[in-house]
């Protein structure tokens, strides 16, 4: 039993530490990337680059945040300059556009073949978990980081001036720009570091899943699908709703089968949804009509 | 008389070019089809296919081509998906005009993609694709290349166990692979009438990247033998926990795992597994007309990565290209589909390299022989074992 929990906790990791990532582009910017798997993709291969070149740790995570912050300037010109008169739907399309053509980009230049990574810091160690089983290290990597990370955003963006801007310029930018907040400023910034938090977690996560073309994009639906669980606007609630549907999926695979994993992680969702919609960690929105 | 010399002149205008049209025809490409998945789980073999393909054909035409007659090829992704199949077999007929189609995918790919072929009456060589379904309900345009078909396979596991005396047996299956589907269905069937003990049989998907479900039910279930049907990925990930959790049971994989892409994933938890493997000669050995292919290859593809490729799929693709130009030059350089299907139905083990015509090929491909009735080509299946890194052979 030990060994399941810890499994599921290891996959609901991957599924939070997704599922926070796009919540935290969707409340700084108010907009779904559809791309943000493929943002995630690219981190990956920019980690396995870096290693078959035999750079430093503290290069390969200074290159993937590069790339990151890279990557969040040119959405930020996608959906501010671009895209920055459309309304809201063609923005979503674009970004999905972009995802399509990431993707190709990647399957284009280095096949669909996968590429195994070592962890960041941890290599290929493992940890024992008792029963004569082991884990790898990097598990416990995903985990810290996907928690600290959590607990760190939520207290940004509830207790930190910057962080309350991001919230206003999410909620109403014409709002924000009254209040004398820096609308174009913030939204950069909001750009820059979901991106950079999807190339890092491409970092975190290659060494689990390997390096290859969809890896992001395999791992993105249930990453909506935990932040749905939790609630889109919670940053703690994409986690939890990470972690508990990895718990889900890997008791309902051991009872159910592979076959009805993923039919039994919906049906509980919509259970969920049901009695609360707003998730199980966000907040019912009362908007003046 | 005028009449006379005028009407002369006009039908020796036409005759010429009749003959011109005739020439042109005979001298004209020979347009072969490929409808690979480039992309997608089975992009392993797609990709790998693609590149023995084209080796096939660069020789063929360094040679003059056949009859004459450069050969073409024309490329279409079929995506590991079975729409992708239907699409990219249409494409290439209808589209690209191929005169026949080597398909490398998977069977879920194949199966549509040759009913496609059969319907348009093109000639269609799976030349990767096991499941039965892609050859029967029979249909005289398509046939099996150099893989085997997959109730082969499972009666190769079943004598396998009885030899190793197992006496539990665990089944691990991607339900994603239209081909593992079929191939577990078969060997339970066959494993059911041997009185093997089947202890567990778990799935699992392609795109799944968590096996604790399934290593646990092997934990619990206790096996003396686990058979794997699945693709390299997904395997290598799964041997990768089953060892740390500590189960160290011997493994059988089947046909599609003895490539390079299994070790380089899976790394020191694949060793000592056994893989069932279609081939004369294992890639390996880089001795003899394997060595030669390799030498070839690396040479012709610098840039590609050499640690993945060549892998079977290549082998297989390239041996089944030449099986195709072998029946073209026997139809004629004015073939028809029927005509090269005649050509094909009389393919008597066949090896190309080992013969006057097409002297210059490696010689790595295994007999093929064809009859109106049966288009298996091939039924031979041998064994190797991950050791070391590498793929070593293993006399069953």
């Amino acid at each position: 039993m030990v060994a399941i929990n810890v499994g599921g906790l290891a996959i609901g990791a991957i599924y939070g530490l997704m599922a926070v990532g796009v919540v935290l582009v969707f409340r700084t910017t108010a907009r779904v990337n559809f791309a943000h798997g493929e943002v995630l993709t690219f981190g990956g291969y920019a980690y396995w680059l870096a290693t078959k070149n035999g750079t430093s740790q503290a290069l390969e995570l200074a290159l993937v945040l590069a790339l990151g912050i890279v990557i969040g300037v040119g959405f930020f010109v996608i959906t501010h300059y671009l895209l920055g008169r459309s309304d809201e739907l063609t923005v979503v399309i674009g970004t999905l556009g972009v995802s399509v053509v990431m993707l190709n980009a990647v399957q284009l230049h280095y096949t669909d073949l996968g590429h195994r990574v070592p962890g960041w810091l941890t290599g290929y160690s493992t940890v024992p978990i008792g029963g004569g089983e082991v884990v790898p290290s990097n598990t416990f990597v995903i985990l810290g980081v996907g928690i600290v990370s959590t607990l760190a955003l939520h207290a940004w963006f509830q207790l930190t001036r910057r962080g309350q801007a991001v919230r206003a310029v999410a909620e109403s930018r014409e709002d924000a720009a009254l209040s004398g907040i820096p609308v174009r400023r913030v939204l950069l910034f909001s750009w820059v570091a979901g991106c950079a938090f999807a190339t890092l977690s491409g970092l975190l996560l290659a060494p689990a899943v390997d390096v290859y073309p969809s890896m992001g994009g395999d791992i993105l639906f249930k990453g909506f699908v935990a932040a749905a669980l939790g609630g889109f606007e919670s940053i703690i609630g994409a986690m939890v709703g990470g972690l508990l549907l990895g718990l889900i999926e890997v008791h309902s695979n051991q009872l159910f089968g592979a076959e009805m994993k993923d039919l039994i992680s919906f049906l509980i969702l919509l259970a969920v949804l049901l009695v609360r919609p707003q998730g199980l960690f966000g907040r019912t929105q009362l908007r003046r009509v | 008389m005028r009449y006379v010399t005028a009407l002369g002149a006009a039908i020796a205008i036409l005759a010429a070019s009749v003959a011109a049209g005739a020439n042109a025809a005979s001298s004209s490409p020979i347009t072969i089809g490929c409808q690979c998945d480039l992309t997608g789980a089975a992009a392993f073999a797609g990709i790998a296919g693609q590149y023995g393909i084209q080796m096939a054909i660069s020789q063929i035409n360094a040679h003059g081509g056949v009859d004459g007659r450069k050969l073409k090829l024309v490329t279409e992704d079929s995506a590991t998906t079975p729409d992708g199949g239907t699409l990219a077999a249409r494409k290439l007929i209808q589209q690209d005009h191929a005169q026949a189609i080597i398909s490398v995918a998977s069977s879920g790919a194949s199966i549509p993609a040759a009913q496609v072929a059969s319907q348009l009456k093109t000639v269609y060589i799976a030349s990767a694709a096991g499941d039965p379904r892609v050859l029967y309900p029979f249909s005289k345009y398509v046939y099996r290349g150099d893989s085997v078909n997959i109730a082969a396979s499972a009666a190769m596991m079943v004598k396998l166990a009885k030899q190793r005396n197992a006496k539990a047996i665990a089944v691990m299956t991607d339900t994603s692979l239209a081909y593992a589907v079929t191939e577990k269905s078969l060997f339970l069937k066959d494993a059911s009438k041997a009185g093997l003990n089947i202890v567990t049989a778990k799935t699992w998907s392609s795109t799944d990247t968590d096996f604790t479900s399934q290593v646990q039910a092997v934990k619990s279930a206790k096996p003396d033998w686990i058979i794997i049907m699945a693709y390299p990925p997904a395997t290598a990930k799964f041997m990768i926990q089953l060892r740390n959790a500590g189960v160290t049971t011997p493994v059988l994989g089947d046909q599609s795992l003895p490539v390079p892409d299994l070790i380089s994933l899976g790394g020191s938890a694949v060793n000592g597994m056994e893989l069932l493997y279609i081939g004369s000669q294992v890639l390996s050995d880089k001795t003899g007309a394997m060595g030669k292919f390799v030498a070839f290859f690396n040479k012709m593809f610098p840039n590609v990565d050499h640690t993945a490729y060549p892998n079977s799929e290549t082998v297989w693709a390239y041996a089944d290209t030449f099986v195709l130009a072998d029946a073209i030059r026997r139809a004629g350089a004015n073939f028809t589909s029927d005509s090269l299907v005649t050509a094909l139905d009389k393919t008597r083990g066949f090896v190309a390299g080992k013969g006057k015509v097409f002297y210059y090929a490696f010689p790595v491909g295994l007999p093929r022989t064809y009859n109106p009735n049966d288009h298996e080509g091939t039924r031979v299946l041998g064994l190797l074992e991950v050791k070391g890194g590498q793929l070593v052979p293993v006399t069953p």
